[in-house]
């Protein structure tokens, strides 16, 4: 794959949004401030990206540990949210009366932690939620009435480099919500932020959860997964705006494959979507100096 | 009614000749253990139609290279990590070599089957119309011994080796980057690999035969970008008339009489036709490189044609 024409194309294109100019957000209405509800990608000046991370996340065997997901969920959404009860910061994210849609990810070399699953699960009850309101799904969601009649979505997934998109992203993680997955292909699916106007999709979105335990740097092969391309970061980026943390794990990854590399090394497909999605979709903040990043726990080898 | 078993023997024999090789003989062709891994029963096999449920993200690659079906086993052994191996069908050597190659091949040879690599989690190889991939989940010492033991028996299980695509003989050699050869036959998968155009300017199709090649310069004051060759062979000359002049008319306007021009980030590009194929230098670091490397290349492609 071509290493180095990314950067062109990634700058031709990232100019060429920027005229071309419609927000995907016009019309929604919502603005950030509890205790109404966050909705990701409404057009704030700023955005708060929260990184928690645990030197003890991971098992001897390098599998997430149940306790530390929900220890490292707890302290993200507060930091998030910037209250320290943690019941009350997730009644700022949802309200007993919604029907929640966890939009997880199954990929079978990289899923989501069930036990995170499970801790979001958790919380979503804890802040009133029925449990027959709340459905985890994937491939499945289009076929899952739940998510359907949901009010709300809770976006996690985990964070790798993917073939046609650049990365595998929290935006792109919608792309289970249209009947026609390929059509999104195209110029390195560089329109997937329109995923997020679909009916099903549309100003639902309350949380967003980066999964960076073991992120996958580097693709290969027609699974696009070797375990020597992941390593263990031992984190979680959590944002109410998808871009910006979809941007924050983009600068993780480039970091890692500077640090494994040797030198700068661009993905072979430019993860220009998510750029796209700020300057042409107007979905969230992907340039740095837009974002609010605060690290929570361990400190090591953070790399930004 | 003689025309109509006429036609019934003639849609036979043509679905025997388009469908995809079935399972079972692709299953005949990998073990079902090896050095105490062994398949957990759960075999599949997916088609062209169904690609997409197993490859997550990259199943247009090899539909775009004449995919017919893969076949696969997942491993398993007690106490170590699963292995999985794919045996893809691509139907000809020329596009299992397309398969095989759509990734960059820097790593080290397992000496296995026609071309292979090797890392501790992977064994990838072509060989005759087969393209094959192994992966394990983790890196363990028993498991790299249990990939490659597998990997030799699928490829002697494989019967024939299978010649690479004729054109590799139209590279010029100096400075050739052998593990960032790409071959194939559609737009977007040339856009996966190099951003010529957003649109499908050169009118490449399943018909048409790609090779994209990248050398590295061996002296520059820009940045440390390589420099390009794009071969396209079409079916007939006038295929190739035309997509040169809609090259120049759109993506290399203003180009000399010998098919240069200075393209607007410093780098030189230069492109002509010999009879059916298309040669395309971008991003050279100068004008001479450019038209030494299409000059070049022209000489081979008259002895190759």
């Amino acid at each position: 794959m071509d290493q180095h024409v990314t950067r062109r194309d990634f700058l031709r294109v990232a100019s060429g949004a920027m005229l071309a100019g419609t927000s995907l957000m016009a019309g929604w209405g919502t603005t950030l401030g509890a205790p109404k509800p966050v909705v990701a990608g409404t057009s704030n000046a700023r955005s708060r990206v929260v990184i928690v991370r645990d030197e003890k996340a991971l098992d001897k065997d390098g599998k997430p540990r149940a306790k530390a997901m929900a220890e490292m969920l707890d302290a993200g959404v507060a930091s998030l949210l910037q209250e320290r009860d943690v019941k009350k910061a997730w009644s700022q994210l949802v309200q007993p009366e919604d029907i929640v849609g966890i939009k997880t990810n199954v990929w079978r070399f990289l899923r989501t932690p069930l036990s995170l699953e499970e801790a979001i699960t958790a919380r979503l009850i804890g802040a009133g939620v029925t449990p027959e309101s709340i459905a985890i799904g994937d491939r499945d969601v289009l076929k899952n009435p739940l998510f359907e009649l949901s009010s709300a979505l809770i976006n996690v997934r985990p964070s790798r480099t993917h073939h046609w998109a650049g990365v595998g992203s929290l935006i792109k993680n919608y792309v289970m919500f249209s009947p026609e997955p390929w059509t999104y292909h195209d110029d390195s699916c560089a329109d997937l932020a329109a995923l997020w106007d679909l009916p099903t999709v549309r100003g639902k979105t309350r949380l967003n959860i980066l999964v960076m335990l073991t992120p996958l740097f580097q693709g290969k092969g027609p699974h696009h997964f070797q375990k020597k391309y992941t390593w263990g970061y031992n984190g979680l980026i959590l944002g109410t705006d998808p871009v910006a943390v979809d941007a924050t794990g983009v600068r993780i990854l480039e970091a890692k494959r500077k640090e494994f590399f040797g030198k700068e090394q661009p993905f072979a497909t430019p993860a220009k979507h998510v750029w796209v999605a700020q300057e042409k979709f107007g979905l969230g903040n992907a340039d740095a100096s837009r974002i609010d990043l605060v690290h929570v726990g361990w400190e090591k080898n953070r790399l930004i | 009614m003689n025309t109509l078993i006429a036609c019934a023997l003639l849609a036979t024999a043509m679905l025997a000749l388009t469908s995809p090789i079935t399972a079972a003989p692709l299953a005949t062709l990998i073990p079902t253990e090896v050095a105490g891994w062994k398949g957990d029963g759960m075999d599949s096999t997916y088609g062209p139609d169904t690609l997409y449920n197993y490859i997550n993200g990259g199943a247009e690659v090899y539909i775009a290279l004449n995919f017919k079906a893969v076949f696969a086993r997942r491993f398993e052994k007690a106490g170590e990590p699963e292995l999985i191996c794919d045996l893809f069908d691509m139907g000809s050597a020329y596009d299992a070599f397309g398969a095989y190659h759509h990734d960059m091949r820097e790593g080290p040879s397992g000496n296995v089957g026609r071309e292979s690599e090797i890392s501790n989690t992977s064994l990838a190889f072509w060989k005759g119309p087969y393209f094959v991939s192994i992966v394990a989940f983790d890196d363990t010492p028993a498991a790299q011994v249990a990939m490659k033991s597998l990997g030799i028996a699928v490829a002697n299980a494989l019967p024939d080796d299978g010649e690479p695509p004729p054109l590799l003989k139209v590279l010029p050699e100096d400075d050739l980057q052998r593990s960032r050869l790409h071959y194939f036959h559609d737009h977007l998968t040339l856009h996966s690999h190099y951003l010529l155009a957003r649109d499908n300017v050169l009118g490449l199709s399943p018909e048409t035969n790609c090779l994209l090649a990248r050398y590295t310069r061996t002296s520059s004051n820009q940045d440390d970008l390589d420099w390009v060759l794009l071969i396209v062979d079409y079916p007939a000359d006038d295929l190739a008339e035309e997509a040169s002049a809609a090259l120049f008319r759109k993506v290399l306007p203003g180009a000399d009489a010998a098919g240069s021009v200075r393209r607007s980030d410093g780098s030189f590009a230069a492109a002509r036709t010999i009879g059916k194929t298309l040669l395309i230098a971008l991003d050279a670091p100068s004008r001479q490189q450019a038209l030494s490397a299409i000059a070049d290349s022209a000489v081979r492609v008259v002895g190759w044609q």
